[in-house]
């Protein structure tokens, strides 16, 4: 061995994939790693759906996992509650007739709350009216209020994150509740509800309401028993209902559920109103945007990307929407991303707009929102121009460093193929004469995603307003090496945000901040 | 944890695993205790951080930088365990490394005694495919700034590996 004969960059870049690739993990350990990590959960998860049973020993935890109920889930509470009751007479014509009491109501009022602090806290609420709609609430745990309202021509979707509420054509205007008023037979419910009897020194009036007590069978859980009692009144209509566990002999109550029928629901219940200073931002007129007439199209390494739209802003800088996708024949051979939630994270392939600061102009690209969905990845990017251009951009010769992913980079490593390509030229993008100003343009891109998070829910991120190290950041980069001066210039942007968490101005101010500090 | 939560983690340790496994095991000692170890803790941290994940980087690349962190954990613990009994030793480079061919073992142990953040760009550019324009951008700092970085990075690595060398061809002529 050659005592100089150091790697070469392409030597030291094949060395580290194949290094890895070299060792396969013993057999039995990974069966040991995913029991370890997961059957504890799905044990847990599996008897316990909609998250009505409390399944933490913990009570922190337990606290926790009451405050991150989403409002299905609460809705769901609420459904038990409600067919919970039918069920424990255990006769099917008890049943039908307690399912035509409940179809017939004409308000439905679900409250929600935590008593693992020793008083009632309310953590979500349902007001349902027939043929008007449904105002669903919840809170999670860092204290953030969810609230979605249908009056079943429009939905407004509102979340104190980002004191913003979307109005959207109208998604359900039920919702939940369809599972009170129209409960699934022989599911999850009827097989909980087989276990329950009554429980006769537990009766007594709610609300006025003479009520009879229903238990199921107390489940043992890390040690602790747990048990769920559910009220019922004469009409077989469930009023209350109490997961409860047993401390020094006592049953005392974790969370409680009511539900009151028929009752006029206060007159701004069922308004798009959401409190002082909230901006409605309506997306009504959205539609999807066409990603397939595209203005350039290339394809490379099994993955096609192509730029839909470019607008020139008034300061200088060119936005472009693009998008990076598997082609069919890599879809045919790997199949589609479609399994959820990972469709939303998942692609076969993301890619950077490139440009070489080695020329005498070239652009600076800052990108400021995507979207993905079943390997589709959407991008907004600002290019801005840097270098010496001899006036407005015209043109731009686009390049994009495109990297393959996950199976799609298994293949084309496996069949010895270059898995990414750097610098792929895409062509010569002609930008508009017309210029848009930049603030109304950011706007449109946080509308466009705003309106994507509403139909499809998740895959979003928006870019945050970008920051300097702390102190204790920076020294804990310098304890590993790093230099005072590259972190004195360093600009961390975060991705963390979607439509729900940042009003719309913010987001536009951001881009600004961003840009402004990228262009010095 | 919910359960979509559960069921994307699961999806995430089904397809990563063997690969998350691989490099442990280059970057520690292939078919070790320790690899076993630090393979069962990367995942457990991930299960807790699950949360946190943003989707900003794939999910390997993310479960590449707890292993990172893990790997340099375990090392200096255990560098300071040597510290305190006077166990040090620098022989025997490529033990272990059975699969390995030994210039390639001695890169893994060179690789072992550069500063977290250094590794982590080398892999970023190397590993991970990453250009420098990408690197600069996540970073917020000038290509020029990561250029010039990346150079200092493989200069210690060079560094380190001809001290690995140096000793491992000494303890072959020993022998």
């Amino acid at each position: 061995m050659n005592a100089n004969d150091f790697y070469t960059e392409q030597e030291l870049e094949l060395e580290f994939r194949q290094g890895i690739s070299r060792f396969s993990p013993p057999a039995g350990l990974k069966d040991a790693i995913r029991q370890r990590l997961f059957q504890h959960s799905e044990s847990q998860g599996n008897a316990l759906p909609l998250g009505f049973t409390l399944w933490k020993t913990n009570r922190r935890e337990l606290i926790v996992k009451i405050m991150k109920w989403s409002t299905p889930a609460l809705a769901a509470c609420a459904a038990a509650v409600v067919i919970g009751l039918l069920l424990a007479n255990g006769s099917s014509n008890v049943y039908a007739q307690a399912i035509q009491a409940i179809e017939q109501a004409r308000t439905v009022h679900v409250q929600w709350f935590d008593m693992t602090r020793g008083e009632a806290t309310k953590c979500g609420e349902i007001w349902y009216e027939a043929k008007r709609g449904i105002r669903e609430w919840t809170k999670a745990q860092d204290g953030t209020i969810s609230e979605r309202l249908d009056d079943g021509q429009f939905q407004w979707t509102y979340s104190s994150a980002s004191g913003t509420a979307f109005k959207t054509k109208s998604h359900d205007p039920v919702g939940p509740v369809a599972d009170i008023l129209r409960p699934k037979p022989n599911g999850w419910f009827d097989e909980l509800m087989k276990k329950t009897k009554r429980l006769r020194q537990a009766d007594m009036d709610i609300r006025g309401i003479a009520c009879q007590a229903h238990v199921a069978e107390p489940r043992v859980v890390n040690e602790t028993r747990l048990r769920w009692v559910i009220w019922v009144d004469s009409q077989r209509r469930g009023q209350r209902s109490e997961e409860q566990r047993l401390v020094a002999g006592q049953w005392v109550a974790d969370a409680r559920c009511e539900v009151t029928y028929d009752r006029p629901l206060p007159d701004d219940r069922l308004k798009p109103r959401f409190g002082p200073g909230v901006e409605i931002v309506d997306l009504v007129e959205c539609r999807p945007f066409n990603v397939k007439e595209s203005l350039l199209q290339g394809t490379v390494l099994g993955l096609v990307v192509a730029v839909h739209e470019v607008e020139r802003l008034d300061n200088g800088s060119v936005l472009l929407m693009w998008s990076i996708r598997p082609t069919q024949e890599t879809l045919q051979q790997l199949g589609p991303i479609t399994y959820r939630p990972a469709a939303a994270i998942n692609v076969y392939g993301d890619a950077v707009v490139e440009s070489d600061w080695k020329q005498v102009r070239w652009v600076k690209p800052m990108e400021i929102a995507r979207w993905t969905l079943d390997g589709i990845q959407t991008n907004w990017t600002i290019l801005m121009p840097r270098g010496v251009w001899a006036g407005p951009i015209q043109a731009i010769d686009l390049q994009f460093s495109v990297y393959s992913r996950g199976k799609l980079q298994q293949a084309l490593r496996k069949d010895g193929q270059q898995w990414y390509v750097q610098k792929f030229r895409l062509g010569e993008l002609s930008v508009p004469e017309k210029a848009v100003a930049m603030n109304k343009a950011c706007r449109q891109v946080y509308e466009r995603v705003a309106w994507a998070e509403a139909q499809c829910g998740d895959g979003l991120a928006l870019r945050g307003r970008g920051r300097s190290l702390t102190e204790a950041e920076k020294q804990e980069h310098i304890a590993h090496g790093a230099r005072r001066r590259e972190l004195e210039e360093a600009f961390v942007m975060p991705w963390d945000y979607r439509p729900s968490r940042i009003a719309p101005e913010q987001f536009v101010k951001d881009v600004q901040a961003n840009y402004e500090r990228l262009m010095k | 944890m919910h359960s979509e939560n559960l069921n994307s983690l699961k999806a995430v340790f089904e397809r990563h695993f063997d690969e998350v496994y691989g490099y442990i095991a280059y970057r520690v000692a292939p078919d070790s205790e320790e690899a076993r170890d630090l393979t069962q803790e990367v995942f457990l941290a991930a299960f807790k951080a699950w949360g946190t994940y943003r989707g900003d980087a794939s999910p390997l690349t993310w479960l590449r930088s707890i292993a990172r962190r893990k790997i340099a954990d375990h090392f200096n613990a255990r560098a300071q365990q040597n510290s305190a009994t006077g166990a040090a030793s620098l022989t025997n480079v490529t033990n272990g490394y059975t699969d390995l061919d030994e210039r390639a073992a001695i890169l893994s142990r060179a690789m072992r005694q550069l500063p977290l953040d250094r590794v982590q760009l080398l892999e970023e550019k190397y590993l991970e495919g990453r250009s420098v324009r990408e690197i600069a951008n996540q970073r917020g700092i000038s290509e020029r700034a990561v250029e010039s970085a990346l150079s200092r990075a493989r200069g210690m690595l060079r560094e380190q590996f001809l001290r690995f060398q140096a000793i491992e061809e000494a303890s072959n002529e020993r022998q």
